[in-house]
């Protein structure tokens, strides 16, 4: 009867699974608003973090074109102060470049003619040479037409100066460069020349190269026009601009990128590159409007945050994991009684009543159970306590209603043939009660030549009954052997009978005397069902007086009759546990079907007749239960 | 069986219907315990009384000499082919009054 069953189906695996999903999700929503914000808040830091090198580096930058800005200023001023002395102008360009390192070139242009109406080009330059050295010389001429070139036309149409868009020059090498112009004007604001100077920027990618703000990152600058002027791969320096390569889907993030490119803004993006996020910081040189950036892997940006993520999983799975254990191992000491309680209601059930229970300490629902499982033990055992005193009462009374039984029927003779030695007479009798003692009785015995027999019915059954009938069997034993009338016999049965006979039990009863010698009958009915006589002419009920039964009225005057019965004569005495005899449907057995089945039967022997008789109304009842008592007695005069 | 009891004046009536046997014939005892103690007249109607034992038959015969010890009438009536038999053969007829 011990039954499993599933972990998962019990109330210590359902709870687990329950508690374990409610934590699950508590944990993966803190989890999830705890790495929602780490990365807003990582992303403040890498932010700040990568404005704060750019701005730097810018302003190095700065410092440097601040420089070139200035030494260009004063020298405009020198100009101006010298405009007359058109040799000095080769000294004044000489000297910018020696003032300052990161000038490369630097010239004076005028406009057309204006120290000589012959002299239409009239610019002198100075730049350094190959080992250093500055070398000077007078730059415009026919085929270099320094009028026409963007570092002269394009702010003297703006009237400021001007920054241009860096390039590599031609002459010195590979090297990118960027010019710086400005406008000079006369006393009455006519412009008369161009001083400009050409600024290497060979420095520039060294410096925009060494910001080292996060692991994996590289550094961009790009122009106003949004070209590169530095970057990792030298290819696209000068050749590419940001929005051809550097991201892969235009989007409004873009456009925002570009706006703040070319108004000079700071800010920062999310790129798509090489299937990957990138984060770009940019931030405006503000003098040139050139801007600075610093392109990063999104996950690198984010890589403290994913490992911080990740121990966190790992020690909330351990965590679950370990209170899954816990949880599972206290929800199991709290249920392990109940399995112990089913344990023991199979024992209980099992018939050991005394199992012993599992030892409760808590005051919960279990106490409640344990207390219900002692006080079934308790009643159990007074029940079956008391059961089996019951049962042993019955038992003892049983017992002694077998023995009553037993006793009974050694009052009734039950040796047949009775008579084996005499060839007149062949009888045989049976008696069934209906409990285990009954009201019915028989006896017979030869005095004389005479067979003196009786057969009797106690009103009711059971044990009151058998008592009246032991008293009238040993009545008619004893009286017999006085009388030599069957009327005489019965008046001093019914007299006995009726002395103190307060409840009215009474006795109906066949009494007769067979003269063996001459075949004379004498008998006397009381009350009882009349014999039949089977001749070899007929089967009739024999013609019986109504006398009272015995042990009514005392000194009632019974009345005897007389017959003479010729041999093979047969006589079937009963009681009304024949006739009445019930099937399933009570239906009685019937007078007339018993005068057939007699009359059917007429020339079996005694025994036969009086075990058929038995079968028949065995047949008759079709397993409905005996209600009566049932005695045939049955004796051929031969 | 079952037993209806109807009084009128001086004359209680009793109506069985049925069997009375070993089973009910105490219940025909109890049920008319209580009249016993009076003085009215007892007449069982036996018309639709369809069979009679020996038990039926005693307490027949105990309430006939407890009233008949007082001077009080006890009588039968329409009782069926089958029930008079029985109370002829045992006698019963000799001594009971029967309509």
């Amino acid at each position: 009867m011990e039954r499993r069953i599933s972990i998962f189906k019990s109330i210590s695996g359902r709870l687990t699974i329950q508690v374990l999903l409610v934590s699950a999700c508590l944990f993966l929503f803190s989890f999830i608003l705890f790495y929602e914000m780490s990365v807003k808040k990582v992303e403040e830091v890498a932010v700040q973090h990568a404005h704060s090198e750019l701005a730097s580096t810018i302003n190095q930058i700065e410092n440097v074109l601040t420089s070139v800005k200035v030494a260009v200023e004063n020298t405009a001023w020198y100009v101006e102060e010298h405009r007359e002395s058109k040799e000095l102008m080769y000294s004044i360009t000489k000297t910018l470049l020696s003032n300052n390192d990161f000038i490369h070139g630097a010239s004076v242009a005028f406009e057309p003619y204006f120290y000589d109406s012959e002299e239409k080009y009239f610019a002198p330059y100075s730049y350094r040479g190959e080992n250093g050295n500055i070398i000077t010389k007078q730059l415009g001429n026919e085929e270099y037409d320094y009028h026409h070139m963007d570092w002269y036309q394009i702010p003297k149409l703006l009237e400021q100066a001007y920054w241009s868009e860096p390039y590599y020059d031609n002459g010195g090498g590979e090297m990118m460069m960027t010019t710086y112009s400005k406008p000079l004007y006369d006393a009455y604001g006519n412009l008369y020349a161009i001083i400009s100077a050409d600024v290497s920027l060979h420095w520039l990618t060294g410096l925009v190269t060494d910001i080292k703000a996060f692991p994996e990152s590289y550094n961009i600058m790009i122009s106003r026009a949004a070209s590169y002027l530095v970057h990792p791969e030298r290819d696209m320096i000068l050749n590419e601009t940001i929005f051809s390569t550097e991201y892969e889907k235009p989007d409004s993030r873009i456009e925002k990128m570009q706006d703040d490119i070319i108004n000079c803004r700071g800010g920062e993006i999310v790129l798509i590159k090489n299937s990957e996020k990138h984060f770009m910081f940019y931030s405006p040189v503000e003098t040139t409007c050139w801007s600075v950036g610093i392109v990063c892997p999104f996950d690198v940006v984010f890589a403290s945050v994913q490992k911080l993520g990740n121990t966190v999983i790992i020690v909330a799975i351990i965590a679950l994991l370990l209170m899954i254990i816990i949880c599972y191992r206290s929800i199991r000491k709290i249920t392990g009684p109940i399995h112990e309680f089913a344990s023991a209601a199979v024992e209980i059930a099992g018939g050991d009543f005394n199992v012993p229970l599992p030892k409760i300490r808590t005051e919960d629902e279990l106490m409640l159970l344990n207390e219900s499982f002692e006080f079934m033990q308790k009643s159990l055992n007074s029940y079956i306590e008391e059961l089996k005193s019951t049962t042993a009462k019955k038992e003892r009374i049983e017992s002694e209603l077998r023995i009553a039984s037993e006793i009974q029927m050694g009052m009734i003779p039950k040796i047949f043939p009775p008579f084996p030695e005499r060839a007149d007479l062949e009888l045989f009798a049976k008696l069934i009660p209906a409990k285990e003692v009954g009201g019915d009785l028989y006896d017979f015995f030869i005095e004389d030549e005479k067979l003196y027999f009786i057969v009797g019915d106690v009103s009711g059954k059971g044990v009151p009954a058998s008592l009246v009938m032991a008293v009238t069997c040993r009545l008619f034993r004893t009286i017999s052997s006085h009388f030599d009338t069957p009327e005489g016999i019965m008046t001093a049965l019914n007299n006995s009978l009726s002395e103190n006979n307060a409840s009215n039990m009474f006795c109906t009863a066949f009494v007769g005397i067979l003269d063996l010698r001459t075949g004379t009958l004498k008998y006397c009915n009381a009350g009882h069902n009349a014999p039949v006589l089977v001749t070899a002419d007929a089967t009739t009920f024999m013609e019986v007086n109504p006398n009272l039964p015995l042990g009514l009225f005392p000194d009632f005057p019974y009345e005897g009759q007389c017959i003479d019965i010729a041999r093979n004569t047969g006589i079937y005495i009963y009681t009304d546990g024949v006739t009445e005899a019930e099937n399933t449907d009570k239906e009685l057995y019937s007078d007339e079907r018993l005068l057939d089945f007699i009359r059917n039967n007429a020339d079996s022997d005694s025994q036969d007749m009086v075990e058929a008789s038995f079968a028949d109304i065995a047949r008759h009842a079709d397993g409905a239960d005996q209600s009566d008592d049932i005695t045939v007695m049955y004796f051929r005069y031969r | 069986m079952d037993i209806t009891i109807t009084q009128n004046d001086n004359l209680v009536t009793v109506n069985i219907e049925g069997r009375l046997d070993t089973v009910t014939a105490p219940e025909l005892e109890n049920g008319l315990a209580s009249y016993l103690d009076g003085s009215t007249d007892l007449t069982l109607d036996c018309g639709k009384m369809e069979y009679v034992s020996s038990a039926g038959l005693r307490v027949i015969l105990t309430l006939h000499k407890a009233l008949a010890s007082k001077g009080r009438k006890f009588s039968l009536k329409d009782l069926n082919k089958d029930v008079r038999n029985v109370f002829d053969m045992t006698g019963f007829s000799r001594i009971l009054t029967i309509e």
